[in-house]
Order: C-alpha cells, then sequence, then structure tokens
C-alpha cells in the first residue's frame, strides 16, 4: 500500500482503484437483483398476505414490519451504490466516507438480518453455507477495503473534488447527531430488556430464554471486566500525575529492536490485562514512549503475562499450545511494532479530541505542572484523572460487552463447527469467532479447549493469539483513543500476521501436537 | 460553567450508581451467578473505590474556585450508556445461566483432544477410580467430571450420586438426557457445560432445567469421535434449585 518515493503518477482511477471501480459498478445489479428475485414474488404471488394474515398458519407480527424494513433498506442500498458511482467518477471527496459507511452497513444488515430470521422463526437454522459465505464476502470487502481507502495515498490524491451538495450537511453537528442517537437506541434496549426481563407479555413473541441469557451474560462480563477496567484507569493516572517524561525517557532502550523484544515482555512486570491496556497504551504515548513500543506493549501484554500463561497450560497441560501461543503473540507483537515503526514513524496517531488541551486539558498542557504540586494536590488529581479515563472508555467498554454478549446468544458454537477441520477455512473462522466473543486472555484457553476436538490445531491457534490482541470490546476501546485509520491498519497487519503465523506454524509442526 | 458543573453531578451520581451496584450485588451474594468466587475481592475493592472516586468527584464538581474537570467533551448521550448496566443489574431480578445456553455452547461428551492430557493423567486417573467417592459434592464436580471424561473406562460399574440440571435435544435418543452443570473459569461468558448423559427409561418425567439428583451406575457408549461416560439410572428425584447453580 505505501508507494515508491519516485511514483508521482498516484491519482487517477488506476492501479487497486480499478478493483473497487469494478466492484462499485456491479453493487447495484446485486441490490437490484435481490429486490427482483426475493421481494418481488413476496407482494406478486400473494404471499404478503399468507405471512400478515392473522387467521393464517405462517402468521407472525413480525413478519410485515420484517419484510418492509427489509424492502426499505434494499432499496435504500440501490439508491446509495447508484450515487457512490456518481460520486466515484466525480473524484467526490466524500466517496471513501460513504463506500466505507456502505460496506460496514451491508455486514451490519447480514448480522441484524440473520437476528431477525431467527426471532421470527426460532426453530429454523439460520447459520448455514449461504450465509457463512455472505458474511465472509462483506467482512473481507471491509477487512481489505475500509483500510485501503483509509490509508492509500492514491485514495487520498484522487478524491479530491468538491461536489456541491448542501443539503447533505445538515446544521446540527455531527457530535450532537451521536448523541441523541445513542440516547435513542439506549432507552430502546433498555425498555426493551426490562420489560422482556419481566415478561411482559407484550414482548411474548420473542424468546425469553435469549433475553435473559443475554442479560445474564452482559452483566457478567461487566463485572468481571470492571475491577480491570479500574486499574487500567488508575496506572494510566498514576502514571500521568507521578512520572515525569524523562524517567520514562530514560529508562527505555535506545534502539528499536532490543525495545520491542523488551516491551512485548512487559507483561511479565506489569499484567495489565485487554480491559486497561488501551488506556495505559494511550497515556504511554502521551508521555513520550515512541509508538512502535507502545503497540508492542499494548498487543502483548494480555498474553505474556503470568495469569495468562498459567491458565492456557492448565487448558492444554502438554504445554505445547502454550509454546505456539507465546510464540506466536511475540511474533506478532513485534513484527506489527516494526511495521507501526516504518509506517507511522512517530506521527500523532492519537485521535484529536484526545490530544486537545482545550477539551482534554490534562493531556498536553502544562507538562510539568504536577511536579509542583502538593502530595494531596497529586492524590485529588490522580482520583480526577481516574475519573475521565472511566467515563471516556467505559462507553465504549459497555458498548462492546453489549455486542460480545449479544455474539454468544445468537451464534451457536455447532453453526461453526462445519467448517472447523478445514485446515485453512477453519483459521479465520476461529479468528473471526475470537474477535466476537470477547473473552478476558486468562480465560479463553478453556473456551479453545472445549472447542479443540471440533476444530483443528492451527484455528486453535490462532484464536488463542488473536482474541487477546484485537477482539470486539478491544476494538472499539481503541478506536475511542485512536485515528480510526491507524486502528484499521492494526488490525489489519494483526489479522495477516496472526493467520500466516497459524497456518504456517502448525503446518511446520514448529513445536508439537 | 453550569455545562460543567452538571456534568460533573451526573458523574459523581453515575459513579455512586456502580459502587452501590457493586456493593449489593456482593452482599446479596447474586454475585456468584456472574462470576468465579475468587473476583469478590476485587469487586470489594472497587466499589470503595468507586465510592472514592465519586466524592473526588462531587467535591471538585462543588468548589467554586476551578473546574478540574476537562474531560467533558462529549455529549449527554454518552452518560444514557452507563445506566444501562446499572438497570438490569439493579432492577431486573438475577437469573442463571439456563439450559438455553447449552444450546449455543455445545455440549462435549468426549475429550478425545486430550491426547497429550491422557498421557499426562493416567496414572493420576487411576489413582481418582481406585479411590473413587460415588457422591459427587459441588467441590468435586468439575475434577470428578474431566476425570470420567478423560478415561471412562476406568470407571466402568462404579455407583455416581450427583445434581445437575435436565438438557435435552432432538438428537438425543428417547431414554436420554443430560444432566449437567455449568463450570465457570472467570465469567459465564466462559461457562462450560460439564455433565454425564443418563439413560432412564421414564425420561419423559424431566422436562428441560428440572434439577434432579441421580443415583446410578457409570458405563460408557461410544460415538465418532469416542467413548464417553453414561449413568445408568437406578433412582432419580426433583430437586429444589441450588443457591450456587454453578461449579467452580
Amino acid at each position: 500500500m505505501q508507494m515508491t518515493q519516485g511514483n508521482k503518477k498516484l491519482n487517477g482511477l488506476g492501479g487497486w482503484l480499478i478493483l473497487v471501480g469494478i466492484g462499485v459498478l456491479v453493487a447495484p445489479f446485486k441490490t437490484g437483483a435481490v429486490l427482483i428475485n426475493t421481494f418481488l414474488p413476496i407482494f406478486s404471488h400473494g404471499m404478503w398476505a399468507i405471512l400478515t394474515d392473522p387467521t393464517s398458519n405462517a402468521y407472525h407480527p413480525l413478519w410485515g414490519p420484517y419484510i418492509l424494513s427489509e424492502v426499505i433498506t434494499n432499496i435504500g442500498l440501490f439508491v446509495a451504490s447508484l450515487y457512490i458511482i456518481l460520486l466515484f467518477f466525480k473524484k467526490s471527496k466524500s466517496f471513501p466516507k460513504w463506500f466505507i459507511t456502505i460496506s460496514v452497513l451491508s455486514l451490519l444488515i447480514i448480522i441484524v438480518d440473520t437476528f431477525a430470521v431467527k426471532l421470527i422463526l426460532p426453530g429454523k437454522p439460520v447459520i448455514n453455507i449461504v450465509f457463512i459465505r455472505n458474511i465472509s464476502a462483506a467482512f473481507l470487502t471491509c477487512l481489505i477495503w475500509v483500510p485501503y481507502m483509509l490509508v492509500s495515498k492514491r485514495v487520498k490524491s484522487t478524491f479530491v473534488q468538491e461536489l456541491d451538495f448542501r443539503y447533505f450537511h445538515a446544521p446540527a453537528s455531527r457530535l450532537q447527531k451521536f448523541s441523541i442517537g445513542l440516547i435513542i437506541v439506549s432507552l430502546f434496549v433498555m425498555i426493551y430488556l426490562w420489560a422482556a426481563g419481566y415478561g411482559i407479555s407484550a414482548f411474548s413473541r420473542i424468546n425469553y430464554e435469549q433475553v435473559s441469557s443475554l442479560e445474564t451474560l452482559f452483566l457478567s462480563v461487566i463485572l468481571e471486566s470492571l475491577p480491570f477496567l479500574l486499574i487500567g484507569a488508575f496506572v494510566s493516572a498514576v502514571i500521568e500525575v507521578f512520572i515525569s517524561e524523562e524517567t520514562i525517557a530514560a529508562l527505555l532502550p535506545k534502539r528499536t529492536l532490543p525495545g520491542l523484544i523488551a516491551a512485548a515482555f512487559m507483561g511479565m512486570i506489569f499484567p495489565i490485562c485487554e480491559c486497561g491496556i488501551v488506556m495505559v497504551a494511550s497515556r504511554l504515548i502521551r508521555k513520550g514512549v515512541p509508538l512502535h513500543i507502545t503497540i508492542t506493549f499494548m498487543l502483548a501484554a494480555p498474553v505474556i503475562n503470568p495469569v495468562a500463561l498459567v491458565s492456557t497450560i492448565m487448558a492444554f497441560p502438554t504445554g505445547s499450545m502454550a509454546v505456539y501461543r507465546i510464540v506466536g503473540t511475540f511474533i506478532v507483537a513485534v513484527f506489527a511494532g516494526l511495521i507501526t515503526n516504518l509506517h507511522f514513524g512517530n506521527q500523532n496517531i492519537l485521535r484529536e479530541d484526545i490530544c486537545d488541551n482545550h477539551n482534554y486539558g490534562d493531556c498536553c498542557d502544562h507538562p510539568d505542572n504536577h511536579h509542583s504540586q502538593s502530595l494531596s494536590a497529586k492524590l485529588n488529581d490522580v482520583l480526577l484523572h481516574t475519573c475521565n479515563e472511566f467515563f471516556n472508555m467505559g462507553m465504549y467498554f459497555i458498548i462492546g460487552a453489549f455486542l460480545a454478549s449479544l455474539v454468544q446468544v445468537v451464534i451457536p458454537r455447532s453453526a461453526i463447527a462445519s467448517v472447523g477441520h478445514g485446515m485453512v477455512l477453519s483459521i479465520p473462522v476461529m479468528m473471526l469467532f475470537g474477535f466476537g466473543l470477547s473473552i478476558c486472555s486468562s480465560a479463553d484457553a478453556f473456551v479453545a479447549r472445549a472447542m479443540s476436538s471440533s476444530f483443528s490445531t492451527g484455528s486453535i491457534v490462532a484464536f488463542l493469539v488473536y482474541g487477546a490482541m484485537i477482539d470486539l470490546k478491544n476494538t472499539l476501546m481503541m478506536s475511542s483513543q485512536f485515528k480510526a485509520s491507524f486502528v484499521s491498519l492494526l488490525i489489519l497487519i494483526v489479522t495477516l500476521l496472526t493467520f500466516s503465523y497459524a497456518l504456517i506454524s502448525v503446518n511446520l509442526n514448529l513445536f508439537g501436537v | 460553567m453550569v455545562f460543567a458543573k452538571l456534568t460533573g453531578l451526573i458523574r459523581a451520581l453515575l459513579l455512586l450508581g456502580f459502587g452501590y451496584f457493586l456493593m449489593h450485588i456482593v452482599s446479596s451474594g447474586d454475585v456468584l451467578l456472574y462470576i468465579h468466587p475468587r473476583f469478590i475481592l476485587g469487586l470489594k475493592i472497587s466499589y470503595w473505590f468507586f465510592y472514592a472516586l465519586a466524592l473526588a468527584q462531587l467535591i471538585n464538581t462543588l468548589n467554586p474556585q476551578e473546574i478540574q474537570n476537562h474531560g467533558f467533551k462529549r455529549g449527554w448521550g454518552m452518560y444514557v450508556i452507563f445506566i444501562v448496566p446499572l438497570v438490569i443489574g439493579l432492577l431486573i431480578p438475577p437469573k442463571a445461566l439456563s439450559s438455553y445456553m447449552v444450546n449455543q455452547k455445545g455440549i462435549n461428551l468426549t475429550n478425545n483432544q486430550q491426547i497429550s492430557g491422557r498421557s499426562v493423567g493416567s496414572a493420576t486417573v487411576y489413582n481418582y477410580a481406585a479411590n473413587w467417592n460415588p457422591v459427587i459434592t459441588n467441590n468435586t464436580f468439575m475434577y470428578a467430571m474431566y476425570m470420567l471424561a478423560l478415561q471412562p473406562q476406568s470407571f466402568v460399574d462404579k455407583k455416581i450420586d450427583f445434581v445437575g440440571f435436565v438438557y435435552k435435544n432432538k438428537e438425543f435418543r428417547k431414554n436420554q438426557f443430560l444432566v449437567a452443570r455449568f463450570a465457570i473459569t472467570c465469567c459465564t461468558a466462559d461457562a462450560q457445560v460439564l455433565g454425564l448423559m443418563c439413560i432412564y427409561d421414564n425420561a419423559d418425567a424431566f422436562a428441560k432445567d428440572d434439577w434432579v439428583r441421580v443415583k446410578g451406575i457409570i458405563k460408557t457408549q461410544h460415538d465418532l469421535t469416542g467413548a464417553y461416560p453414561t449413568v445408568e439410572v437406578s433412582s432419580i428425584e426433583k430437586v429444589p434449585p441450588p443457591k450456587m447453580p454453578y461449579v467452580f
């Protein structure tokens, strides 16, 4: 993705953008085909009447709203896919944004759609080969093209035209809209969960067991992680108030590689698990620790620490799995650090709002402010910083915990077991599964063991290495601190590295079975 | 200024809410429906910490001289998110995992992936089988199930007496049902189903999620993945759900 310096002709609709162009041109046909093949018959053959007539056998009160919202969504996607062609050929500045939004939306729609069908027809298995194919295609699109849109220089230099569509810029600020949206969504979620938790009759069509399992799992994840989130916030605050930039600079190795290796093993002394590590990492960067060192530390510490080690050995008593896991984590973390170093150097990868004096005063202004204070003032500062960290991160953490429990409730393990023994395919499936589950790195080894009879060794290794570095909860938390382009590149790097490591190491049988 | 004060107050209230929620759930004992007991100490420390944070936030908000709180850039929408776990935790009656999640987690009757474990544990299993105590308690449940799954042959014709909930699905034979419990490593998100397949002619008398006490004789059966232990039921009775539904 990085081009050489001499290559000046990086603008224009060439290179990898040709692939994007083909995809953009094909998209309306795909959506159109879905509309014509799936939805036209429903309305023209009287199916609609059957499904929405309360006296018929196939009736379900949700069929009507479900089909209507599907049709509206697909028409919306169809219109959007036409509009995006216009943006593409006009080389509009907003093309990457629209492209990313639509790619991510398509993935979300598949997931929501599956969940909806599950609600209406609880008995019918929804996870079939078509579903897996669709969701992998949508996931791959997001995985490859979204980071490309964000980091490619060609994209940056090609899509520069202002299109004059004023009505697309509503006066309300994005922040306001976001807040209002969040309020509405969470109110709905709360009312829904509350009512269903009491078994209120209006919700009788919805599976109680699913909802109560969701509540139990959600609270369970929150309760388990809260103390660790607090530790993370507290450590970050202590570093901010008590440790000066000079101390940190003096402690760090000067050369890159030894620094990275040391960073990978820092977890042995600083066992901070993945719930707290993002906050600490962001604080370290603001304190002047080089980016690559921080990234390696952030990726490695949740796995290369005594607690995770012991639990992995307990779950896989021969110890070879623990070796696979540690070596894999080490390699991936160090390489990710190296690549970060080459690609980003010491660029600022923190989100602007995180490092803005006016909005987040504690990070950049008056760097030596804290050293002239009395101890009690310092303690007060530590507590306040802890509060700030807790609230800034907590929102993402709670949403992540909710989504992760949703994954557990909706997707049965057996659904993914059908691809479990494939040498290659099982690896991305297990990585995706580890991503969605978001369980703590000290417990995931036991889950992996429970699944290891139906999954290839390579995929178990991938699950253990990947799930602790990148998961749903942790991605949301990273995006609260780091720029989106950085987060997506990091995820891409870690994904590719883990995949290759799992495939190669197990096939070469490096550390036994 | 007013905005900052109000936000500070909301924050202090939320922190107080989290402290109270943790204290409540720990002191009522419901916490064990969600996580492993070893996390309780952490939660106890956490609620005191939350109270301290709430106090610090309150004092600084009420302090007229300076507003120390800079981190208020996001709208108020985010604070609604923090209410969600509080509402679920404080207003909805707590529930243990039900057999619905057995479906989701899947059952693993054979333990054949433990090829390695088998060679390491063989002597241990023999020892365990030699000193077999048929009455399985909360504390011995997890270990006993691991041992049984590891080498079912060593336990054939021994007596067993244990408690668990009933699970059935369409793939089971008519006279079969699983009597199982959830084993928790950290929290219910990593719960695993541990149990034994029971063989009993009047299986219809028991429904999913009934808690039962089973007495019987251990036998083995085979499926595609290997041998697994079963129980020939000699007596079975319904029991009230235990206070501590999981095993740790």
